[in-house]
C-alpha cells in the first residue's frame, strides 16, 4: 500500500495537494455554506471618498442587529467604470438590489424605466422608523428636506418617484484656515468679489514675500466649471427673468437654448460680456495651465499649501477635513456689486451661490428578490436615526428634516436667500457645452479676451445648439415609443379589473405624462423647424 | 416557480459568496429555465392577463414567448397583445413593425374597445414608432377613429394627440390662432376629465409659445388646474405659471391667490424666494392704486 502511494505520478500528489488547497481557501474565505441569515441585500454606489462608506457601514451595523435574520453589504464601485458596471451586471441579472444612479449619467438615460422599480407608493405613507421622531407620522417623501425636488423634475415618469436620496449637497469656497490667518488675522472671507479680488492680491504678495508658489485659489477644469455655473446663472438672472415668456419664474436648458435660436440673447450681449469679464478675473487667480488639470490636481495642490481656497462641490469637504494637515473652513462665494463697472448695472440682486437639493440616490432594483427587505433597509437608511447615523460617521449632511446638523458641517449648507432663475449658460447642452468650454482659452489665455471669447461662440453657437435640441428631441422620442405599449398593456388591466382604482391611477399617470413629453417633443421639433439656421 | 428560478441563477448571489460549490452558470440556468417555459407540458396555458402583465413591465421578449403557448392564436385579443409587444420587442425594425400593423388592422375591424385599441395603436405606428414619422396619416386615422368610435377610451386619448399634431405639426391650419381654434374645438368631443385637462394644459403652453393674449391662455392653464391631478413637476409649474402670467396681465388678485398657494404647496422649491419679491411687488402696487384713489 505504501509502495503504491510512494509511486503515485507527481502530477496527482500536485492536484491532490491543489484540491485540498481550494476546499480549505473557500472554508476560510467564503461565506457558511449555510448561511446564517436569511436574506442578503446589496446596495451599490460609487462614493467612494472618505466619508460616505464609513456612514452607511455604521448604519448597515444598527440595522443588521435589529434585523438578525437580514445581511446588507456594501458594494463600493469606483466612478471610472459605474456605467459601463451598471449597464453589464443590470443587463446580466446580477445588479444589487438597491443601486446608486443619477439622472445626468450619459449613455444609461434608459436604465430606470427598464429596470428600476417605482418607490412613490411607499413614499406616501409614514415611515416607520420614524416612531419617537419628530417625524413620527409623516409620509416618508415629506421627511426628506427638499421634498425629493430633483428627483420629482427628473422622473422618468412624471408623478413617480423612482428614489430616495441620502444627503444634502452644495457648493462652497473651502480654505485653510491656518494659511488665511497667517495672511489675514482672521478667519473670515470677504462678502463682496472687490473686496475678495484684494485679499486675492495679498495672498499672492505673501506668497512673492516668502518666495514660495501660492495661489489665492487652487485651480482645475472642473472647479473653474463650479465657479462658471452658479456666477453666469447669478450674475444674469435680471436676463433670464427678462426672456421667461411661459412665466415660470425660471428658464431651463431646452428654453435658454430655443431663445439663443430666437436671437433673444447672443454671447455678445453687455450683460454677458460683464459676467465673462468678472469671471476672468476670477481665474487670473488660479495656477496657469489650470484647465488641463483635473478636480484631484486642485485638491492636491490645495493640501500642498499651495492654494488658500478652493471652490468643489460639498461632497469633498469629508476628504478636504480628514486628510489636510491644516483646518478647513467652508465659506459662502463673494457677490458681484451694483458698483461694480463690469456687471453692477444688469445685476438683479442677491444670488444663491450652491444649492441644498438631496442627492446620493438609491434606486430599487426591479428584478431584486426582496422588494420587502430592500424597502425596508431604505426606510432605515432615511430614517431620522439612520440620518443622524449616516452624518456623524461620513461627515455628509444628511438629507432627512429636523436631524441636528453639527455646527462643524453647517457652513456646508446654502441658505435659499437670492434668486434662482435659470440653470447655467455655460453648460446648456451637450454640444453647446463642449463648445463653451473649446473656446474657453480665449477668454482667460496669454491673448485672451471677451471680445474673442463671445465672437467665437456666435459664430458656431447656432449650429451647437441646433445639435442639442435636435438631440432633446429625439431623445424624448425614443422614451416615448415605448410608453405607448405600456400604456396599451396598462389599459387591458384596467379592462380586467375596472374597479380597481390603482391601476385606474396608474393608466392616468402614464397617459398624462405622455401627453405632456409628446407635447414638449412636438414643441421642440416645430422650434427648430421654424428657427433653426441651415 | 420557473422564473423564480431563472431571477435565481440570474442574481448569481450564490456564487459572489462561495456558498453555492456545485451550481451551473447563471447563462446556463437562464437557458434551462427558458426552454422550461417553452415545453408545453410544464405549465398551464399562460392568460392573457399576465402577457399583458409582462407587457407593461417591459417584458416583451417574455410576453411573446407566452403568447406562443397559447391555444387559440386567432384569438383577438391575443393579436393585440402580439402587436403591442412587437411594438416593444427589440431590435425594433420598419419591417417588424409593418408585421404589427398587419395585425393591428384585423383586429381593428370590429367595433368593440379591441378595434378601438388596436386603431389608436395603429396611429401611434405613425405618429411615433415608424423611423420616419407620417403626420398626416396618423391625423387621418385618428379622426377616422374619433368619429366611429367616439366614446371609446382610445379614440378619446387619440384626440389629445390629434390635438398635440395640429397644435405643432401638421402642415394645416399654418396659423397660431387658427392652430389653437381647431384644437379648442376638441376639447367639446372629449368628455374624459383627464383628458380634458391635458389639452388644456397644452392649450396653454402652446398659447403662449405662439404669442397669444395672456387671457386667453390663462383660461387654459386655469382649467388644467381645475379638473387637477396635473402628474409630475408639471403640477409645480402650473401655479407658478398662472400666477406669473395672472400677474404680468394685472389680475393681481389671481396672482396672489396662486403666488401664496405656490409658497404653501412649494416651500423648498429655489422659487420661493422670487415669488415672495413678487408678492412684496403686488403689496406696492396695491398701495400704489389705494393712495391714488381720490
Amino acid at each position: 500500500m505504501n509502495r503504491r502511494v510512494r509511486v503515485l505520478p507527481l502530477g496527482l500528489w500536485l492536484l491532490g495537494l491543489g484540491y485540498v488547497v481550494c476546499v480549505a481557501w473557500v472554508l476560510t474565505h467564503g461565506a457558511p455554506v449555510l448561511p446564517g441569515r436569511k436574506v442578503t441585500i446589496r446596495l451599490a454606489h460609487w462614493q467612494i471618498e472618505k466619508g460616505p462608506p464609513d456612514g452607511i457601514d455604521a448604519v448597515i451595523k444598527r440595522y443588521e442587529a435589529l434585523h438578525p435574520d437580514v445581511r446588507v453589504e456594501q458594494m463600493l464601485v469606483p466612478g471610472a467604470v459605474y456605467r459601463q458596471w451598471l449597464r453589464t451586471t443590470l443587463a446580466g441579472g446580477t445588479a444589487p438590489d438597491l443601486i446608486e444612479y443619477g439622472i445626468w449619467l450619459e449613455n444609461v438615460r434608459d436604465v430606470p424605466l427598464r429596470y428600476f422599480e417605482p418607490v412613490t407608493d411607499w413614499l406616501m405613507e409614514p415611515n416607520p422608523y420614524n416612531r419617537g421622531t419628530p417625524l413620527q407620522g409623516v409620509p416618508w417623501l415629506k421627511t426628506f428636506e427638499d421634498e425629493l425636488l430633483e428627483q420629482r423634475v427628473n422622473s422618468p415618469e412624471p408623478g413617480q418617484y423612482y428614489c430616495v436620496t441620502m444627503s444634502r449637497g452644495s457648493q462652497r469656497l473651502f480654505g485653510n484656515l491656518k494659511l488665511l490667518r497667517e495672511i489675514t488675522g482672521a478667519e473670515r472671507v470677504p462678502a463682496t468679489l472687490p473686496e475678495f479680488f484684494k485679499l486675492c492680491e495679498r495672498v499672492r504678495a505673501y506668497g512673492r514675500n516668502r518666495g514660495r508658489e501660492l495661489m489665492p485659489l487652487a485651480g482645475a477644469r472642473d472647479n473653474t466649471m463650479f465657479f462658471s455655473e452658479i456666477y453666469l446663472a447669478g450674475m444674469l438672472t435680471k436676463l433670464t427673468f427678462a426672456m421667461d415668456r411661459d412665466g415660470m419664474l425660471a428658464m431651463d436648458s431646452r428654453q435658454l437654448e430655443a431663445a439663443y435660436l430666437e436671437n433673444r440673447w447672443q454671447w455678445s450681449r453687455p450683460e454677458i460680456r460683464g459676467a465673462l469679464g468678472v469671471l476672468a478675473q476670477l481665474y487670473a487667480h488660479m495656477k496657469p495651465g489650470y484647465l488641463q488639470l483635473g478636480r484631484d490636481d486642485a485638491v492636491q495642490q490645495f493640501m500642498r499649501d499651495e492654494a488658500l481656497f478652493i471652490f468643489t462641490g460639498t461632497f469633498d469637504s469629508t476628504s478636504l477635513r480628514r486628510l489636510a494637515p491644516f483646518p478647513v473652513g467652508a465659506f459662502r462665494l463673494p457677490q458681484p456689486t451694483r458698483d461694480d463697472p463690469l456687471i453692477g448695472p444688469y445685476l438683479m440682486g442677491h444670488f444663491v451661490d450652491g444649492d441644498n437639493s438631496t442627492g446620493f440616490e438609491f434606486y430599487l432594483n426591479r428584478a431584486s428578490p426582496h422588494h420587502t427587505e430592500a424597502v425596508d433597509f431604505l426606510r432605515f437608511l432615511t430614517s431620522y436615526e439612520g440620518g443622524r447615523t449616516f452624518m456623524a460617521h461620513s461627515g455628509w449632511i444628511s438629507s432627512i428634516r429636523h436631524v441636528p446638523v453639527p455646527p462643524e458641517l453647517a457652513s456646508d449648507l446654502s441658505p435659499v436667500d437670492g434668486y434662482v432663475a435659470s440653470g447655467s449658460y455655460s453648460t446648456l447642452g451637450t454640444e453647446s457645452s463642449r463648445l463653451f468650454w473649446r473656446e474657453f482659452y480665449r477668454l482667460t489665455g496669454p491673448r485672451g479676451s471677451v471680445e474673442n471669447f463671445t465672437t467665437a461662440l456666435d459664430a458656431a453657437m447656432p449650429a451647437a445648439i441646433t445639435a442639442d435640441l435636435r438631440a432633446e428631441e429625439r431623445n424624448q422620442r425614443l422614451t416615448l415609443a415605448p410608453r405607448d405599449v405600456r400604456i396599451a398593456a396598462i389599459g387591458e388591466l384596467v379592462r380586467a379589473a375596472p374597479q380597481d382604482p390603482a391601476v385606474r391611477l396608474r393608466r392616468e399617470r402614464l397617459e398624462s405624462a405622455q401627453n405632456q413629453s409628446e407635447g414638449l417633443a412636438l414643441h421642440v421639433e416645430c422650434q427648430l423647424r421654424t428657427l433653426a439656421k441651415p | 416557480m420557473i422564473l423564480a428560478t431563472g431571477n435565481t441563477c440570474r442574481r448569481g448571489a450564490g456564487f459572489h459568496h462561495g456558498a453555492v460549490l456545485f451550481s451551473f452558470p447563471p447563462p446556463f440556468c437562464r437557458t434551462a429555465a427558458w426552454w422550461l417555459l417553452l415545453l408545453p407540458a410544464a405549465a398551464a396555458e399562460p392568460g392573457l392577463t399576465s402577457v399583458w402583465q409582462d407587457i407593461a413591465e417591459s417584458r416583451s421578449h417574455l410576453a411573446l414567448v407566452q403568447l406562443d403557448r397559447l391555444a387559440d392564436q386567432n384569438d383577438r385579443g391575443a393579436q393585440l397583445a402580439r402587436a403591442a409587444a412587437m411594438l416593444d420587442d427589440q431590435p425594433v425594425t420598419d419591417t417588424g413593425l409593418r408585421e404589427a400593423e398587419a395585425l393591428l388592422v384585423a383586429v381593428a375591424g370590429g367595433t368593440d374597445e379591441l378595434a378601438a385599441q388596436a386603431t389608436y395603436l395603429q396611429t401611434r405606428l405613425y405618429q411615433m414608432h415608424f423611423a420616419q414619422p407620417d403626420f398626416p396619416k396618423a391625423a387621418e386615422l385618428l379622426r377616422a377613429l374619433a368619429a366611429r368610435l367616439p366614446q371609446s377610451h382610445w379614440a378619446q386619448l387619440g384626440l389629445v394627440k390629434l390635438g398635440l399634431l395640429q397644435l405643432y405639426a401638421l402642415p394645416e391650419p399654418s396659423g397660431p390662432a387658427a392652430r389653437l381654434a381647431v384644437t379648442e374645438a376638441l376639447l367639446a368631443r372629449i368628455t374624459e376629465k383627464s383628458l380634458q385637462r391635458d389639452l388644456h394644459l397644452q392649450l396653454g403652453l402652446a398659447g403662449v409659445f405662439w404669442k397669444q393674449p395672456l387671457a386667453g391662455v390663462l383660461e387654459h392653464l386655469l382649467a388644467a388646474d381645475r379638473i387637477g391631478g396635473v402628474a409630475g413637476q408639471a403640477s409645480e409649474d402650473l401655479i407658478a405659471q398662472i400666477a406669473e402670467l395672472s400677474f404680468r396681465d394685472g389680475q393681481d388678485a389671481q396672482a396672489r391667490q396662486y403666488y401664496e398657494r405656490y409658497l404653501r404647496e412649494y416651500p423648498t422649491s429655489g422659487r420661493c424666494f422670487t415669488v415672495r419679491v413678487r408678492l412684496q411687488m403686488l403689496d406696492e402696487r396695491a398701495a400704489a392704486a389705494k393712495g391714488a384713489r381720490p
